[in-house]
């Protein structure tokens, strides 16, 4: 993703979590809207803040961080939150 | 208060051991996340589960997200608990989790 939408995601995740790796990919197309159309999208997060979370609290960490988007115009997020240690021995989501 | 008061979602998420808040109905989902739990539940065989169409409801579809704390939809609950979304659903069916969890429930997949 290269609009306008997924450029905040992505500079709001880089300042709060500080990934090792991070995808940032428009998937609005798969859910019934144009291309481009930014309401759906997917994130693959690797940070060393998720290191002994479950599931349930990495993402709340990711809504957080995206509270504002969510809160407006982003219907949607798949979100793939691993550690660098998990990332590194299975780099696939 | 309205259907998205703090009661009335309570009272919808604990009426059925499996429930399930999403956009479109499990015969006709309207998006491939809440497409993707209904097929998640298929798979495992759980045909009989409440789920709730949150496009027909604005007041619920804001009012479950409230009560989660959980900004997106589709949301699961099972046993009156907040499971989680889409990807944690698929992770759990992944992993062997949910197999635990419907045992739990009384539910053989």
């Amino acid at each position: 993703g290269s609009g306008p939408l997924a450029s905040a995601v992505r500079s709001k995740l880089l300042a709060a979590l500080q990934p090792t790796h991070l995808e940032v990919l428009d998937e609005s197309w798969r859910h019934g809207g144009p291309p481009g159309a930014e309401s759906h999208l997917a994130v693959v997060v690797v940070s060393e803040r998720f290191a002994g979370l479950a599931p349930l609290q990495r993402h709340r960490l990711v809504h957080a961080a995206l509270h504002a988007e969510l809160a407006g115009p982003l219907h949607a997020l798949a979100i793939v939150a691993r550690t660098p240690q998990q990332w590194e021995s299975d780099p696939h989501v | 208060g309205g259907s998205g008061s703090r009661e009335a979602v309570e009272r919808l998420v604990r009426a059925h051991p499996v429930v399930v808040f999403m956009k479109g109905s499990p015969a006709q989902p309207l998006c491939g996340f809440s497409n993707a739990v209904v097929q998640i539940l298929r798979l495992h065989g759980v045909e009989d589960y409440n789920a709730h169409d949150v496009l027909q409801d604005p007041d619920l579809r804001q009012g479950i997200k409230d009560y989660s704390n959980w900004p997106t939809i589709p949301q699961v609950y099972l046993n009156g608990e907040f499971v989680g979304g889409c990807d944690i659903l698929l992770q759990m069916h992944q992993n062997g989790d949910l197999v635990e969890e419907l045992k739990k429930l009384g539910i053989r997949s």
